[in-house]
């Protein structure tokens, strides 16, 4: 006898396990850990808006007092924004360990040039400061542009939750793709540790804007570019950049 | 006689059925419902002030000297000056028991000349903006001191989505759980806002400093339990940002013209 009751019920049940499946409700996240750097190091990024009358004058306080600062810590590079922000100043400083950074500070404090010179007649121009701090990421590291002169790109990307586990090797194949297409230049990956999470942000050199402009019509056009930047683009939740010019006295210009 | 037939077209309606659930025009279906609410009058205001960058200095030394003044007439739980995440910043925690207990709180601060001579008047020219926050504790935590003075505080805050304690609170409860079991940190309160950006918690956590803090992640995320507990949880959020934060060490009355004399400033200083 063909057990055809037994048939349909199984297919029923199947139809229906599949169907019930798909109708689950609870998403998964996908979160586990990725490599861990592990000495100290970390960057703090520190983003300054300046009253709009005083952004000159603040520039030059600061091209000619910089160094009483310099001597205390070490400075990655130090930059005015032109696009996509106006009377900011945007740069990054470089520390051991919280410790390291906290003993930087308290010298500072106690440094009569640095409060006299500077910090007492600067601070006033600004109408407030930022900060984040940030670790490069493991496959990164900061790297002087190929030449002076020329422009910077901070493109900040707001990554979904999950960490770099869960977009860490999308994020490295997108950067890549450009990178060694020899279509940018990109100067460092960090990562956000404190203030917004789960940002990314690539510093990207340039020649020029439009020299960008050009790089960028011509990337587009480049299937592995689309298709790494496609696959980036799924762990994405909001995306912003600026274009920044260095001051003279940043160590990376 | 076999039914064939009836059997093909019970089947055959059977699957008509399923498949028509899953091609039914959708209708996206919140998840809400209550889970357990508090049943005292207890809420916790956050308060954040932006201070002018040039007079952060200032602000905190006059806070330093003229608190006692405030904390004679509502609970302080704790006052901190942002350091990492934020500059030119404050952070407070006032607990009150009632709103109609704030209100009379604020109506006799109003009255109060020490108050606005000493502070008010000259502490709030230095602000460029003022914002604030009512949270009330999650049921399952309370405000724990940490183990000793000092250390760094972080405010973690976590913007879930929608729908509640209801939704989020178990994987949450688990995912601060398994930080502070393991002893990997200090949680001293955990917070759900009720005015302010809605379905946000706030962690508050202590660590002994910043090196410190960042040496217990390394090993936390090596731990599967962690993992697993923060993964669930992730589930449930929209986006995660934080603050490091230095307590500020305000004197009581008593041994005010101590310090005074020692000229002790707030721990915090002024951005430099």
């Amino acid at each position: 006898m063909i057990p055809v009751r037994g048939i349909f019920r199984n297919a029923s049940r199947h139809a229906e396990h599949c169907l019930s499946v798909k109708s689950r409700r609870t998403p998964a996240a996908s979160v586990s850990t990725g490599p861990q750097q592990q000495h100290g190091t970390f960057y703090e990024l520190r983003t300054y808006n300046i009253q709009p009358h005083l952004n000159t004058a603040f520039l030059r306080l600061t091209g000619e007092k910089i160094h009483l600062r310099t001597a205390h810590s070490e400075l990655i590079g130090y930059w005015s924004v032109e696009y996509g922000g106006l009377n900011q100043v945007f740069h990054i400083w470089k520390y051991d360990s919280y410790a390291q950074r906290a003993s930087v500070r308290a010298a500072l404090a106690q440094d009569p040039n640095w409060i006299e010179q500077y910090i007492s007649k600067a601070m006033p121009m600004l109408s407030s400061q930022d900060n984040e701090v940030t670790y490069l990421v493991p496959w990164s590291k900061i790297q002087k542009p190929p030449k002076d002169g020329g422009v910077f790109e901070l493109a900040s990307f707001q990554m979904k939750p999950g960490g770099p586990a869960v977009w860490g090797r999308a994020v490295q194949a997108s950067v890549g793709t450009h990178t060694g297409s020899g279509y940018a230049h990109a100067v460092g990956v960090f990562h956000s540790e404190f203030g917004q999470l789960n940002q990314v942000h690539v510093l990207w050199w340039f020649e020029s804007a439009d020299q960008r402009a050009a790089i960028r019509h011509k990337s587009h056009e480049d299937a592995r570019v689309v298709a790494a930047v496609r696959e980036s683009a799924a762990y994405l939740v909001s995306h912003k950049n600026k274009l920044m010019f260095p001051c003279a006295f940043s160590p990376i210009k | 006689m076999i039914q064939l037939r009836a059997l093909f077209r019970n089947a055959s309606r059977h699957a008509e059925h399923c498949l028509s659930v899953k091609s039914r025009p959708t209708q996206p279906k919140a998840w809400i419902s209550t889970g357990p609410q508090q049943q005292n009058g207890t809420f916790y205001e956050f308060r954040t002030y932006y201070i002018q960058p040039h007079l952060n200095a200032a602000f905190l030394k006059l806070t330093n000297e003229k608190i006692h003044l405030r904390t004679a007439h509502s609970e302080l739980v704790g006052y901190w000056s942002v350091e990492y995440g934020g500059l030119n910043q404050v952070f407070h925690i006032w607990k009150y028991d009632s709103y109609a207990q704030r209100a009379s709180v604020r109506a006799a601060l109003a009255q109060d000349p020490n108050w606005i001579e000493q502070y008010i008047s000259k502490a709030l020219p230095m602000l460029s903006s003022q914002d604030n926050e009512v949270l009330y504790l999650v049921p399952w935590s309370k405000v724990q001191k940490p183990p000793k003075d000092g250390g760094v505080f972080e405010l973690s805050t976590f913007q879930m989505k929608p729908g509640g304690p209801a939704v989020w609170g178990k994987a949450f409860q688990a995912a601060v759980g398994i930080h502070t079991g393991s002893r990997y940190a200090h949680a001293v309160g955990v917070f759900h806002s009720e005015f302010g950006p809605l379905n946000q918690v706030h962690v508050l956590w202590w660590y002994e400093s910043g090196d410190e803090r960042a040496s217990i992640r390394r090993t936390s995320h090596e731990d599967a339990r962690v993992v697993a507990a923060v993964r669930e949880s992730a589930v449930y959020l929209v986006s995660q940002k934080n603050k490091l934060m230095f307590p500020c060490r305000f004197l009581t009355n008593e041994i005010k013209w101590l310090h005074a004399l020692t000229f002790d400033l707030c721990k915090c200083r002024g951005n430099l």
